[in-house]
């Protein structure tokens, strides 16, 4: 009895030590950490102690590369600034009237965000320290320490309260990653109090919407409220009514003119209306149901595609057009060749441009015969109430969505088909309000010209402090020629173009 | 003296297991290499339903030097691999003779997880870095067996 008892208990145990032994998986392997990183840790260098190879490609953002875009230049290595008034002049026409209309450069890496926000003409940053929300990562703790007044001082008051070896820090790890386990999050307070609009927050994202989400905190169109006197009093996203995958440029309007607040941040100087502003709605654009963002490709898999360094495998942190990486993103699902991917883009491009151009001047033009109604009526002469009002809420929508594509980074590659359904419904707004001033600027007795001469000469010319001028070189001409019947040159008024012309360019038409 | 007659019972038992085992690990390990041959792509192809994958195998790049077995197979412990080797090896067969094979052959959910584990198993170093809920052929799609071709159909 006593040995069998034993020998029980002998080969239990044997057969837990096997069990042991072979049936319990190998420990999970971990880097070695080399450090820690402490709470509310702003200093990437610090960061970049523990996570060096992240860390050195999130500086590269600093370096330019040689061109390789043919709409998107000013970060390429020949250091060259690109106006966008001089790229696309009807800007310069309807934007006349503030900060937009002066200096509207195309950007530069990450690394220059708040650096091109101190090198820039003044008249960009009259909104005051909200302006630092989505640049220097120190702006949610100004936020929290000063409360309403941070919105509202001068800009350059609150960038000083910024400690000076961060003064010059652009967006960085603090933004979208916990110091603790280096899981993506949400950090600044206005994209967590917007993305509540959409029903999400950090707890209900997923990693793969939280690859998106954290480039949503500041690539997205925002709303600064301001109150009587025009002071901002906040900052939001126009996300109410929308879903995820579904914030359209008809919802966003609906927020903007949906409240007087929110739609007071300039006044246009050639119609005298009252505007809100459209800026980089990248993430709106994206994700309404374009093909990639279908597809499940978010951000950071195109703009922070994986790379192999030694022997580890990191996400890119050197943010950049895949254009300029030799569309090494792109490659991993699309098996075409660089240049045939390039080309594709190139075309979707040539195309929104083109859209662009018809739907930016078709407003410009409509801008220009707001102008005569409001000169005709100072002169005494009465415009028909209903046909004016029925053009400004055209007029109203045409330009929302002229400033919504204008300021979307990828000249509509980000969702091609969505770019020429809006372009499609400015131009057709614009036309619409033109159609309605003309009737009745000729029922009130004005002679109104068919072609409508933009004078854009006193809009491009001699902007700002600086003063900046047009430059003639960097304008986009429509890549398939039908804007000059619409437009012909005779009616922009562009300063003279320079006397040697492109070999491939055609004989302007002098009239 | 007299062994009850439990003990003579677990006496031929336990005689009975002792041969079987012996005659197991003989015809598993011993000349016929049953275990070794059952781990070979080329046993997994001999389903000729399996005919298409072992092609792409076949002529692929990057894994072909490691067989059915490393990927589609637990490999952390020898146990948790016998089991599922024993289960899937059941499940196929019995799919296979018994005509219940779809003309679209796919992993099963379990089939993914283990698939998931093996890339991470071989490259814990590179994705050490890197945390991805993702499966790794959502990016890494020439690896599935039918998509091994589509890289051969564009020349620069």
């Amino acid at each position: 009895m006593k040995t069998k008892g034993v020998l029980g208990m002998v080969s239990v145990l044997v057969c837990l030590g096997l069990a042991g032994l072979y049936a319990c998986s190998p420990p999970k392997s971990e880097p070695v950490k080399t450090g820690t990183i402490k709470d509310g840790e702003i200093d990437p260098a610090k960061w970049g102690q523990v996570y060096p190879l992240e860390y050195d490609s999130w500086l590269k953002t600093k370096d330019p590369r040689p061109p390789q875009s043919k709409y998107k230049k000013g970060f390429d290595t020949d250091l060259v600034v690109w106006d966008k008034l001089s790229e696309y002049p009807y800007m310069a026409l309807l934007f006349n009237g503030w900060g937009f209309g002066v200096e509207y450069n195309e950007p530069r890496g990450h690394y220059y965000m708040v650096i091109d926000q101190l090198e820039i003409d003044p008249s960009r940053l009259k909104a005051g320290g909200v302006c630092l929300s989505c640049k220097s990562p120190y702006a949610p703790i100004l936020e929290k320490q000063l409360g309403a007044e941070y919105f509202r001082m001068p800009y350059m008051d609150a960038h000083a309260k910024i400690p000076v070896e961060f003064q010059k820090l652009g967006a960085a790890c603090v933004d979208c990653h916990d110091n603790k386990t280096q899981a993506l999050q949400i950090t600044r307070p206005a994209p967590i109090a917007s993305y509540k609009f959409l029903g999400k927050e950090n707890a209900n994202m997923t990693r793969q919407e939280l690859r998106s989400n954290v480039c949503g905190q500041c690539h997205v169109t925002y709303i600064v409220p301001r109150d009587a006197a025009g002071k901002p009093t906040g900052l939001f996203f126009p996300w109410q009514g929308s879903k995820v995958g579904d914030i359209s440029i008809e919802n966003i309007i609906k927020v903007y003119r949906g409240d007087p607040a929110n739609e007071k941040e300039w006044k246009q100087g050639v119609t005298g209306f009252v505007f809100g502003f459209i800026r980089h709605p990248e993430y709106e654009f994206y994700s309404r149901n374009s093909v990639h963002w279908q597809a499940n490709a978010a951000c950071a898999d195109c703009h922070m595609p994986y790379k192999k360094v030694g022997a580890s495998k990191i996400s890119d942190h050197n943010l950049m057009s895949p254009l300029k990486d030799d569309m090494k993103a792109c490659q991993q699902c699309h098996t075409e060749t660089p240049e045939w991917l390039k080309a594709q883009v190139t075309a979707i491009q040539d195309r929104t441009v083109s859209g662009m151009l018809r739907a930016g001047y078709a407003t410009a033009v409509t801008a220009k015969l707001f102008e005569q109604a409001h000169k005709a009526q100072k002169d005494g002469k009465t415009i028909d109430k209903a046909l004016y009002d029925q053009a400004k809420d055209l007029y109203y929508e045409a330009m929302y969505r002229v400033i919504f594509m204008g300021a979307e980074n990828s000249v509509g590659f980000h969702n091609p088909s969505e770019a020429g359904r809006i372009l499609g419904d400015a131009i057709a707004m614009a036309m619409k309000a033109d159609g309605l001033l003309r009737t009745a600027l000729v029922k009130a007795g004005v002679d109104v010209p068919a072609e409508v001469n933009l004078e854009l000469t006193k809009y491009v010319n001699n902007r700002g402090v600086k003063p900046l001028n047009f430059k003639p070189e960097q304008e986009f001409k429509d890549p398939f020629g039908i804007q000059e019947k619409l437009t012909p040159a005779g009616s922009m008024g562009l300063p003279a173009a320079k006397a040697e012309a492109k070999p491939e360019a055609k004989p302007e038409a002098k009239k | 003296m007299t062994l009850p007659k439990a003990t003579k019972y677990g006496m031929v038992l336990l005689c009975l297991v002792v041969a079987g085992a012996v005659l197991g690990g003989f015809l598993a390990f011993g000349p016929p290499q049953l275990y070794a041959k059952s781990s070979t792509p080329e046993f997994c192809g001999r389903c000729h339903v399996m005919e298409t994958e072992y092609e792409a195998w076949f002529h692929a790049g990057a894994h072909r030097r490691i067989s059915c077995v490393d990927c589609h197979l637990p490999n952390d412990t020898k146990v948790r691999h016998l089991i599922w080797k024993g289960i899937d090896g059941m499940k196929d067969a019995l799919a296979f003779y018994g005509g219940r094979v779809p003309e679209n052959i796919v992993l099963s959910e379990h089939g993914t997880q283990i698939l998931q584990e093996n890339c991470q198993r071989c490259h814990a170093e590179t994705m050490a870095r890197v945390n991805e809920e993702r499966q790794c052929w959502f990016c890494h799609r020439r690896l599935s067996h039918k998509r091994t071709g589509a890289m051969a159909t564009w020349t620069p």
